[in-house]
């Protein structure tokens, strides 16, 4: 990242090689929209290319990245940017019987209806939480809140989900 | 401790949040506690089903617009760059060449599409409409058909 703040293009693009997939990841499962998504990543990329000569890596590039990353996602939001629902093909099982992958759709179609619910921070605190696995502490830097704030934002929309999804969640 | 207190471990021990003594202390509690022991199996399931949903991969041209877009950007930015290290003298120079370019481009191609002007009419610019009837071989005629011609071209 330092490389590619000093101009070097093909240090940037390695940056964009290594960390596009968490990008799109929290993007996309914030999102729901392949189109939103991609220019929500590809724009992130462009404004930490923008801001590399400037770049101190006082903290984890992730943790920057996410930053960016999920204002950008919050503001697609504010826009009032629709989130449809997305039908995304379930991947490969090599003995699935017809009735299993139905019910794992309307499973998964259920926990993306869940999720859009949640009041939007709420929500990215949940999908870094268990999508990317970060922390209290990495969640708030994000979302520039406290890691309290982060913890609570996180309790908050674990509770809704459970109320939402309260039907699947029986054994 | 109690289940009340309790309950705002759990989230974080389910978060893999807690110091090791305070998962032990957790762990402890919740051997005895079919109650919160519920709490932590609930949030359990939450994840898994969360986990559930399968995400797409990222586009395969997602890198390359990037960089295609990264590239344009900083052209933009090196222009932008030299205009503002440039001295006056320079950028003075820049101008005069971009406006004598831009002028001499507008004129020709204000003279390329300007129509050529219209013949002369000698009956309107001379006023000579008694002549307007006169017959074809008269002096009348021929003085018309003189006037109506380019300067140049008259003998």
């Amino acid at each position: 990242m330092c490389a590619a703040g000093g101009g070097d293009a093909r240090a940037f693009d390695e940056v964009v090689h290594r960390h596009q997939k968490p990008a799109w990841n929290l993007a996309f499962r914030f999102l729901g929209d392949v189109e939103v998504a991609r220019d929500v990543v590809q724009e992130a990329f462009l404004r930490i290319w923008d801001a590399a000569p400037r770049y101190r890596p006082t903290a984890l590039f992730r943790t920057y990245l996410f930053r960016i990353v999920s204002r950008l996602c919050l503001d697609s939001i504010r826009r009032k940017r629709p989130v449809p629902m997305v039908q995304v093909p379930e991947p490969a099982d090599p003995n699935p019987t017809q009735i299993e992958n139905l019910v794992k759709q309307e499973q998964a179609e259920a926990v993306r209806r869940a999720l859009v619910q949640l009041p939007a921070t709420q929500r990215m605190a949940v999908v870094m939480r268990y999508y990317e696995n970060c922390g209290y502490k990495q969640i708030g830097d994000a979302l520039e809140v406290t890691e309290k704030a982060a913890e609570r934002l996180l309790a908050r929309g674990r509770k809704a989900l459970g109320i939402l999804l309260m039907e699947w969640m029986q054994e | 401790m109690d289940c009340g207190k309790m309950q705002e471990w759990l989230d974080a021990y389910v978060d893999g949040q807690l110091s090791l003594t305070e998962q032990e202390t957790v762990e402890e509690h919740l051997r005895s506690c079919p109650v919160c022991r519920e709490s932590v199996q609930q949030a359990v399931r939450l994840a898994a089903l969360l986990d559930s949903v399968p995400v797409p991969e990222v586009p395969p041209d997602l890198a390359e617009r990037i960089r295609a877009m990264a590239r344009q950007r900083r052209r933009r930015v090196i222009l932008g760059a030299w205009w503002r290290e440039a001295s006056a003298p320079m950028r003075a120079a820049a101008s005069l060449v971009l406006a004598v370019a831009l002028t001499l481009g507008t004129l020709m191609s204000w003279r390329i599409t300007q129509p050529s002007p219209p013949p002369p009419d000698p009956l309107l610019d001379y006023g000579l409409n008694s002549f307007a009837g006169a017959p074809d071989g008269s002096v009348e005629q021929a003085y018309l058909t003189l006037l109506g011609s380019p300067p140049d071209e008259r003998p």
